[in-house]
Formats: C-alpha cells, structure tokens, sequence
C-alpha cells in the first residue's frame, strides 16, 4: 500500500510522454509516438540548461562544504557565548523563505552586477541549501570523537592537517549525504534562479515550467523524466568524483 | 597593545565560522533587514495590510497552509503507523529498504511533484477517466475541477505526498528505539497492537511530530513553486502575489513588495519561535517520562 502511495504519480508521466493521442476516456492512449522525445532532443537549449544545472549544483555543493565544514566543527567543539545567536544567523534560511530575502537585496545585487551571471546564481542557490549541508555535518562532528584530534595536536600537527588527513577522509559519508542534500535542493530551484538569471541563464527547471504549467503535456512529462534522470545522473556522478578527489587529496590508498 | 592581541585571539578563534556567518549576514540577513526596515513606513503598511489584495490572500494562504497541513498530518500518522505495525514483524535490513521507498517523494522537486499531481487528478486525469470508465460521470465537464481552481485541492494533495515523508523521516528513529521488550510485556497483558500504538508509541513520537509539523507548515506558508504552477490567478497566496508585483514593475513596487515580505518574514519567524519553544518543553516532558 505504501509502495502504491509512492509510486502512483509517476504512471501517467511515463504513459503520457509516450502518447500521442490520449483523448478522455481511454485508459491508455490510442496513439503512441516518440515526437516529444524528438522534440527536446532537438531543442537546442535542452543541452545548455543541463550544461548550466549540473555547473551551478556542483559549484554550490563545493561551496556549501567549504564553507560548512569549518562552521560545523566549530558549533560542535567551541564554547562561544555568542553561539546561539550563530545558529539562528544560519539556520535562519530553514524557516524563512530565501524568496522574501533575495527580493530585498536584488536591487544592490544588480547594482553589484551580480545578476544575468553566474556567479550571482550560485551565491543565491547557496542561501536555501546551506543549513541542511550544515545540520548534516553537525551531527558528525557531534559523534565524532574528539580524542584523534587532541593526539594529532599533542603530536604538533597543524589544523589544517588535521582537516586535510583527519576529518575530510573519515567523514567521507557524511559529505557525500551532505552534498546529495545540496545538490538536490540547488538543482531543482527554479525561482531564485529565474530571478537573478534573469533571461540570460536558462536551468532545466526553467526551460521546462512553461510545458509543466499548462504547456504541451507529453513534452512536460518528457522533461520530467529527463529531469529524473539527470538528476540522478548528477548526484551519482558527484559522489563518485568527490570520494575520488578526497581520496587523493588525503592520499587514502586503497 | 595587549587588548588588540586579545581581540585578535578571538577572531582566530572564529576563524572557522567566520566566512559563513559573513556570506549569511551579506546574501541573506541583509535581505531580511531591507524588508524590516521597509516595514517602518508605517502608512504604506497600514494602506497594505488593509488593502482587500492583501487580506484576501491572506486568508487564503492560512487556510490552504492549513488544508494542507492537515492532510499531512493525516497521510504521515497514517504512514508511520502502517511502518510501526511493519516493523514489529520485519528484520531490520528489510525495514531500511522500506524506509528508502517512503522517502522516495523527497528526491522529486517539488514543481516536479505539482505537475505529476496536475496529471492526475486534472478534469481529462486519470482518476477522471477511471470514474468515467466505472460509469460514475457521464463526460468530462462532470469531474470537478480540481486542478487551477481557487480552493487548492491540487497544491493540498501534492503536499500531502511531498511533505509526508519529511515527518516519517523526522519521527521513524523514534520508533526504532521504543523497546521491543515492551511490546512483549504488553501482549502478556493482553494489550492489542492498535491500544499499544495510541498509548505508548504515539506521546512518545508526539513531540518530534509536532515540531516536525510546525516545520512543514513554515515551509508550506512561504512556499512559491507548488502555488504558483497550481493556482489560480485570483486568489494568490502571499509569496505568489508579492513575487508577482515584483516580476510586473519592481521600480515602483518595490517598497510594497518589501513590506509584503516583512509580513511573510514575520509569521514564519513567528512560527519558528514556537517550534523552537515547544520542541524544548514537549522534548523535556518525554525525557522525563523515558527515565521513569
């Protein structure tokens, strides 16, 4: 039943992207065709925004764990009187909308000539996805023992070092949950991105609501599927990378 | 010379939260404060505030935020007991792969999730056809329109399969770490699952649950994607209608569209103080009742 619950909503995308004609009242479609399939291989812009998806997640995933993994050792190992009010600044983005703040700001960001670019769209993308990689990273740290460390700085070694062959390899999971998180989050946004690309800067996401909101249903559904798999696609090949990187960068052999 | 060697001393102790603390005061909080501020021109929020635009979408969002979050509670309690009565029975390495498949509406954005919804339940949908098919409705004008039509039942629905999970997510821990040795001691005393459920399971899940539902309902509130795809044009919920003004003049809406948002800000901050405060209360009450 549960599994019934779960999956049900994907029956008519996969159906609906095969047909076409599907009048009302025919269970299945009376017709089926691989235009819309034809249609989004040929648009030209199908490439580019799977080109500009997978360059903005992965730049935001990167960025996130750079700037969490610090942050998170510190609010799990220092004692600071100002912490708590740490944790609202960077929590906040959980319960109020990123939305309501990019709105705010987008004036100085044109003025800054963060808009149209790329840059501009990471650093926005980075807002809604930053708490969760640092909740996750939290949660290690907090179970991770503190004693590797305190031998590793007995023995003199530096904190970068400490980072470098301590922490980053043996939290390799934790990163990779993190930066699943992050990149699922960054890849599906559509409106902040919309906003401060402008029209310059086209995502999946984008190209594909005008079909989803009462455009062309098969191509919609085409998309949709695309969008799954590149989506899945994106994450395991990240992940992949990522331990790859790590591995060297620690110099892990195995 | 001594005080700046101290003060140095603790911006290297910093050091590490620092750079995110800047990005967040610079790229978000910053946002926050223009919106704040814009919220002291105290005649434009009253003009605002008692503006029929505003008071209607309002309500309106209030009612769909609390439709919606509702239904989650209905579909997750509903969930977690069929995974509660699933997991007496099953081993732990088959309640894990479960676990994965409830989860799986997490990985689906949730444009992704309102189209598939529009789908479905849309006048030419497949819950339309198979009625038609049963012969409950003689053609399509019959079905009710419940996709792009002022009472949201759509945007409620894909809630309820999108949201859910979250909370399964949230409270299933939970229900792994109730002793199995007190389900034993209960059917000794001839206590039957159901009863088990509603008296020990359930307070003690209740408190991760509520604050769980509180989040949701935070982030239904504010949420833009779903309404936006899914509603209609009149009425919009409240960050539909601000981003609207925006996207149509954002010279001379500006100002209105920050008060708007300071609105928004307010009642999810609002809100996430109570999560915030009835986590703690709820949290120490079941602690309290776990050493007994």
């Amino acid at each position: 039943m549960l599994g019934i619950f779960v999956f049900f909503p994907f029956i008519p995308l996969l159906i609906g992207s095969f047909s076409s004609v599907w009048r009302f009242g025919d269970l299945l479609p009376t017709k089926f065709s691989l235009s819309a399939y034809e249609y989004i291989i040929n648009n030209n812009f199908t490439l580019s925004s799977i080109k500009y998806n997978i360059i903005i997640s992965y730049s935001v995933a990167l960025i996130n764990l750079i700037l969490a993994m610090p942050a998170s050792y510190f609010l799990a190992r220092t004692e600071s009187a100002l912490k708590k009010i740490y944790i609202i600044i960077l929590f906040a983005p959980l319960i109020i909308p990123p939305l309501s703040s990019i709105l705010g700001i987008h004036f100085n960001m044109i003025m800054y000539g963060l808009t149209g670019n790329l840059l501009g769209i990471i650093l926005v993308n980075v807002i809604p996805s930053f708490p969760y990689v640092l909740l996750v990273l939290l949660m290690a740290f907090r179970n991770f023992p503190s004693s590797l460390e305190e031998a590793a700085l007995i023995d003199g070694v530096s904190k970068y070092s400490i980072y470098r062959y301590i922490f980053i390899p043996l939290l390799i999971p934790n990163i990779v949950v993190a930066s699943t998180i992050s990149i699922l989050i960054s890849l599906s946004e559509y409106i902040l991105t919309f906003l401060i690309g402008g029209s310059k800067i086209i995502t999946l996401p984008i190209l594909m609501f005008p079909f989803l909101s009462g455009g062309d249903k098969n191509i919609g559904a085409v998309y949709s599927i695309l969008f799954i798999i590149v989506n899945i696609l994106a994450l395991l090949l990240f992940e992949f990378f990522i331990v790859l990187a790590i591995k060297r960068y620690s110099r892990i052999r195995i | 010379m001594n005080g700046i060697r101290m003060w140095l001393k603790k911006i290297k102790k910093h050091l590490g939260i620092l750079p995110s603390l800047v990005f967040m005061l610079i790229m978000f909080w910053a946002g926050i404060l223009n919106s704040i501020k814009a919220m002291f021109n105290f005649n434009l929020l009253r003009e605002i505030v008692f503006s029929r635009e505003f008071i209607v979408s309002t309500k309106y969002t209030l009612r769909l935020s609390l439709f919606s979050i509702l239904s989650v509670a209905f579909v997750s309690i509903i969930g977690i007991f069929i995974l509660y009565l699933l997991s007496i029975n099953l081993s732990e390495e088959k309640l894990k792969k479960i676990r994965v498949l409830t989860l799986f509406p997490m990985y689906i954005p949730y444009i992704l999730a309102g189209y598939m919804f529009s789908l479905i339940l849309s006048q030419s949908g497949i819950i339309s056809t198979i009625v038609y098919k049963l012969g409950f409705i003689e053609n399509l004008s019959e079905f009710p329109a419940l996709v792009n039509e002022p009472r949201g039942y759509s945007i409620i629905f894909t809630y309820a399969w999108k949201a859910s999970p979250f909370i399964i997510l949230m409270v299933f821990p939970n229900i792994l770490r109730i002793n199995k040795d007190w389900m034993d001691v209960a059917r000794v005393f001839g206590v039957g699952k159901f009863y088990f459920f509603r008296k020990i399971v359930f307070p003690l899940i209740m408190p991760l649950y509520i604050s769980s539902l509180f989040i949701v309902f935070a982030h239904i509130l504010s949420s833009f994607e779903v309404p936006y795809l899914l509603g209609v044009t009149y009425p919009r919920t409240l960050s539909v209608l601000a981003y609207e003004k925006y996207a149509r003049n954002s010279v001379s809406n500006r100002e209105v569209v920050l008060v708007m948002n300071g609105i928004i800000i307010f009642i999810t901050t609002l809100i996430g103080m109570i999560i915030y405060y009835s986590n703690k209360s709820l949290r120490e009450g079941t602690e309290l009742e776990l050493e007994k």
